[in-house]
């Protein structure tokens, strides 16, 4: 017994901070599991995991040479050995499909994730410290925001060329503002709270208050906002891959790209080839919605239960 | 002559994660016009419960049974458009915070407007005067009927929602914690208000509080409330000098006025309206708790005349 | 400033003494009207309040909303800067100090604040919000493991002295959990954790249920005496004060208008606004309704203070001398024309409110000669609807120039007069 307690102690020593963060957020989840934005969120996250078990995994479901060009006959419809059939250049498109999950993944991962830690430290920080440094900062930030995402990304990308890596740059500079503004008009209603002002009244360091009495209570909404601007990162990188300014064509699996090239061919009625990308894009990005949403339902009566 | 409002076995419940909350249970009260009914009780008793009752205005998916007769007519069947017309006209609600029912983006003039067209059909000219009139009377000068709640004090913003609920008459007036939020001596100016206006208009007026002391300042009639159930009724002297609930002993031991000498409480905490507790609500908080009021629910006893109470041991205290 | 101690007790000794304490607020207003004003327009929340606390005492700050008391508190405890005065703290005068002394200040003086729902970190865990203080202000020299777990058996014990048991499972619980009383245990055990010297309350048990209000106060008392400490009791709950407190200092648009043992104040009030709080308290028994003293108005906005004593607008007992100026005519003629009873033709002979200026003793408008003595002649029946002193404080009604103006002799100075064991500020105490 006293074994399990060390080593939960130890676990919780090295994860710490973050461990407590994420308890934070699942505790919400867990307890709406039968409410309507709670079955809503479930359904998201299992959708969500599926995809990420499906892009993990590509490699031992789908060897990676059934993408290679030429692998197949050409055009072939979906029959028993080609689920989805192939597509111009004999590929088969279930593969390039599984691959595709691990493409967008790995872009969102980059994008959204990178967004989120540069976006909400500093989105906590100029609300709570305000003066001259916010102003200046929001003025940067909204001027970011205000372009159109697409547009931005595509200059981005065009600047600094192709590739998984940089795409998911790209896609960063474009949500860091949305985390920042979020982060940033949380942090301004909790900095008025009364128990912030207790911590003050306590001598509490300004350090202190950013980080245990805001930051945690700030946290709250950004997995709504993941969810929602993950969703987004995807169409966005499928958006610059249809547009050829994504990814290298031997990229092993690109939802966008995939769609781009079956458009010449739906005059001639060959649908599989744009379905199936098609369908895999609408699917993670409503998962994705369905989790930020049912999570935006869930957080919001709690953030006005709080002030009860 | 049908009685004025008699409220006969209420229940109202609503569901949350855990199971059902019964936020009231099996309420019977009367009311005669003209009369100041207090209803009093902590937090969570379903004081306010009631007064929304009443009104209709309980969000949706709440479960009501029973009947609410306000002259005759039982409320929570009257059709959507019905209920409609009575509020306001007939019985109207007024609120701890005047805020939330003045729209800060509309002007005061604006609220009174929309409410008389809501009701009447006059025209927009009669509809202005209406609504100056009644400002008059609560000594706001008409110069500032165009002006914003936000530009007034929180004491006249109170006088304002009063003067709004008041502009079209009804009989029956529901205030909800009217003056918690108000200092005392702007509390005491709303209650002179009020008295005032009971006497001019002949209405009835419902106090829902926790504040004693404006009962006793005011009311005709008490009604205790705890955890969902009625568990006293009666002249606010009888209530104040004889309760006889364990509860309302408690709840008047606890008040502290100028000439407390000692401190009381009632021990313990309100109940989980959920899965509340077995026989009589109060038995674990009640210092002369026996086994009998955990297994059986005390009935409400007409001990005295015009007083009832639900205690087994109602007539000890008599 | 007179002094005032408690006589012959050479035991206690002053622990906090406020000298002049004044806290101003700037007014937001636009730029462009902040260029075109001369003056600057302040919100005088606390103008000038001096008085002495006494180690172990238990000292009510008394008033309405918007008096300033609660400022007072905020002041005393360096939550908010001075902007004039000294408090002075133990032989040391903290009105200016910044930062790290301040940080110092904290083991040694706290403060509760009203709402126990929004004191505490819905993020943190009771135990370690209570145990924070400890956090804070512990010393480098201990290694982490040893001050974890001394925090640790310092906050079970405070839990179990302020009643938060069992201690163990509630230690682990969020504020969502907790009741209205339980929360504000927690907020006790919080504030004196560190045994501070000076508890202000702010409110304390106003927002708690009458029926657990009784159990808060005596843990309150009950930790004083174990903890020796003195209490700055801030509430608009005369009642409450009146059994709690040993001296009572009654507060009025940021300055102190009585301020005594509590016992004789509320024995005797002599200041006209004591009385008329006192006399709006309900009491508990409809048979014993009582007579009421309101005051007439409301509390005027702290940016524009009356002139001489505050509460002469409104006050039952005003004398002439007590500061009658041009605004006060101005409000009367403002509910004269609102009265449509009363205005009868005054509306067309002495036009509208918007005509009408006021600037300190005078209040006039502009007119020509010809219509001047009506005008003066229906100033006068307008004033003897106000009340008596008014009139008497009248000085001249006229045509001055190119308007009729009617102005007000000016008031006698205000000054703190003993009365008893007692302080009043009121001109009806003056010899």
């Amino acid at each position: 017994m006293g074994q399990d307690i060390k080593q939960q102690r130890i676990i919780t020593k090295i994860l710490g901070k973050p461990v407590r963060y994420v308890r934070s957020l699942f505790r919400p989840l867990v307890r709406e599991r039968r409410t309507l934005p709670g079955i809503l969120s479930w359904i998201g996250l299992v959708m969500l995991l599926g995809f990420i078990f499906i892009g993990i995994f590509a490699p031992v479901l789908v060897p990676i040479q059934q993408t290679n060009a030429l692998a197949y006959p050409i055009l072939l419809p979906p029959n028993a050995q080609h689920w989805m059939g192939t597509d111009g250049i004999g590929r088969d498109v279930f593969a390039r499909v599984i691959w595709g999950a691990r493409t967008s993944l790995t872009i969102m991962a980059i994008g959204a994730l990178l967004a989120l830690i540069v976006g909400f430290p500093i989105g906590l920080f100029s609300g709570y410290v305000g003066g001259w440094v916010d102003r200046a900062l929001v003025l940067v930030m909204d001027s970011v925001y205000a372009f159109p995402g697409l547009l931005l990304a595509a200059l981005i990308a065009a600047v600094i060329g192709k590739g998984i890596f940089n795409i998911g740059i790209a896609i960063t500079v474009i949500y860091i503002p949305l985390y920042f503004r979020v982060t940033r008009s949380q942090t301004l209603s909790t900095r008025e709270e009364l128990y912030v002002e207790a911590a003050r009244a306590l001598g509490a360091r300004s350090w202190t208050i950013m980080l245990r009495y805001i930051a945690f209570n700030v946290v709250i909404v950004i997995p709504v906002i993941f969810s929602l601007s993950a969703a987004d990162t995807i169409l966005t990188a499928a958006g610059l891959s249809y547009l050829g300014l994504g990814l290298e064509i031997d990229v092993p699996g690109d939802w966008g790209r995939d769609l781009s090239d079956a458009q010449k061919y739906l005059g001639s009625g060959i649908w599989w080839t744009s379905l199936f990308p098609g369908l895999m894009i609408i699917l993670l990005t409503i998962g994705l919605s369905f989790l930020g949403e049912g999570l935006s339902d869930i957080i919001n009566p709690l953030l006005r239960k709080e002030r009860s | 002559m049908e009685t004025f409002l008699k409220i006969d076995d209420l229940s109202v419940g609503y569901w949350t994660r855990r199971g059902k909350v019964g936020a009231l249970v099996g309420i019977r009260l009367e009311m005669s016009e003209g009369e100041t009914l207090g209803i009093v009780g902590e937090t969570g008793c379903g004081k306010s419960t009631l007064g929304k009752a009443i009104l209709g205005i309980l969000p949706p998916l709440t479960e009501i049974q029973g009947h609410i007769f306000f002259r005759g007519r039982d409320l929570p069947r009257l059709g959507l458009e019905e209920y409609r017309r009575l509020r306001a006209k007939e019985i109207a609600l007024i609120f701890q915070d005047p805020m939330t029912r003045l729209n800060p983006l509309m002007r005061i003039e604006n609220h009174f407007v929309e409410e008389i067209l809501a009701h009447e059909s006059v025209s927009k000219a009669e509809a202005r005067s209406r609504a100056r009139e009644a400002l008059l009377s609560m000594g706001i000068h008409e110069s500032r009927i165009r002006n914003y709640p936000h530009e007034f004090s929180g004491g006249m913003r109170q006088r304002i929602m009063i003067a709004l609920a008041l502009v079209l008459k009804p009989s029956l007036l529901i205030a909800d914690e009217p003056t918690t939020s108000l200092d005392v001596i702007v509390e005491s100016q709303i209650l002179e208000i009020l008295q005032d206006l009971k006497r001019v208009y002949h209405m009835s007026l419902q106090l829902i509080t926790h504040n004693m002391g404006i009962v006793a300042e005011i009311c005709d009639r008490v009604a205790v409330l705890y955890a969902g159930k009625l568990v006293e009724l009666g002249s606010a002297h009888d209530v104040f000098h004889k309760p006889l609930h364990p509860y309302t002993q408690g709840l008047l031991a606890s008040i502290i006025h100028l000439d407390t000498k000692e401190l009381h409480s009632i021990e313990g905490s309100p109940p989980d309206l959920i899965s509340p507790p077995s026989g009589c609500r109060f038995h674990p908080r009640c210092p002369y708790a026996q086994q009998i009021c955990v297994e059986k629910e005390p009935p409400l006893v007409e001990f005295q005349k015009g007083h009832l109470a639900a205690c087994h041991f109602g007539d000890t205290f008599l | 400033m007179i002094e005032l101690t408690q006589s012959g007790d050479t035991e206690s000794s002053e622990i906090l003494r406020v000298e002049n304490l004044q806290v101003h607020f700037p007014v937001k207003i636009p730029l462009l009207q902040r260029i075109v004003q001369r003056e600057k327009a302040v919100v005088h929340a606390v103008d000038g309040v001096s008085f002495v606390l006494q180690t172990g005492e238990i000292m009510g700050l008394v008033g309405e909303s918007g008096c300033g008391k609660t400022t007072v508190g905020r002041a005393v405890v360096r939550l908010i800067e001075p902007t004039g005065g000294k408090v002075i703290f133990e032989d040391r005068n903290i009105a200016k100090a910044k930062g790290g002394t301040i940080r110092a200040l904290r083991r040694e003086m706290q403060i509760i604040f009203q709402d126990p729902h929004a004191s505490l970190n819905p993020a943190m865990r009771i135990g370690d919000a209570i145990g924070h203080p400890l956090w804070i202000h512990r010393s480098g020299s201990q290694s982490r493991a040893s001050f974890r777990r001394e925090a640790r058996e310092n906050v079970l014990s405070m839990m179990r002295e302020v009643g938060l048991t069992p201690e163990e499972q509630l230690y682990d619980k969020y504020p969502g959990d907790l009741s209205g009383g339980q929360k504000q245990r927690a907020v006790i055990a919080r504030a004196i954790i560190l045994e501070p010297k000076l508890l202000v309350v702010d409110e304390g048990v106003a927002m708690l249920d009458m029926s657990i209000r009784a159990k808060i106060l005596e843990l309150m008392l009950d930790l004083k005496r174990k903890h020796a400490m003195t209490y700055l009791f801030i509430t608009h709950d005369l009642a409450t004060a009146k059994f709690i407190c040993d001296r009572i200092a009654i507060m009025y648009l940021g300055r102190i208008v009585e301020i005594g043992p509590s016992k004789e104040i509320y024995a005797d009030p002599k200041h006209p606004y004591t009385k008329a709080l006192l006399s709006v308290i309900p009491v508990p028994d409809p048979d014993k309704r009582k007579e009421k003293i309101l005051p007439r108005g409301e509390v005027p906005d702290a940016v524009n203070l009356p002139l001489g004593c505050r509460f002469h607008p409104r006050c039952p007992a005003v004398l002439s001398s007590c500061g009658w100026e041009g605004r006060d005519f101005l409000d009367l003629l403002d509910e004269h024309l609102s009265d449509p009873k009363r205005a009868g033709a005054d509306e067309t002979i002495l036009g509208p409110i918007e005509d009408w200026w006021a600037k300190g003793l005078v209040a006039g408008r502009k007119t020509g000669p010809t219509d001047a003595a009506k005008i003066t002649e229906r100033i006068r029946a307008i004033l003897a609807e106000g009340p008596a002193a008014m009139v008497q404080a009248v000085g001249t009604v006229g045509l001055q120039g190119k308007n009729v103006i009617i102005e007000f002799r000016g008031p006698d100075t205000l000054a703190q007069t003993q009365v008893g064991e007692r302080i009043v500020e009121c001109l009806l105490y003056q010899n």
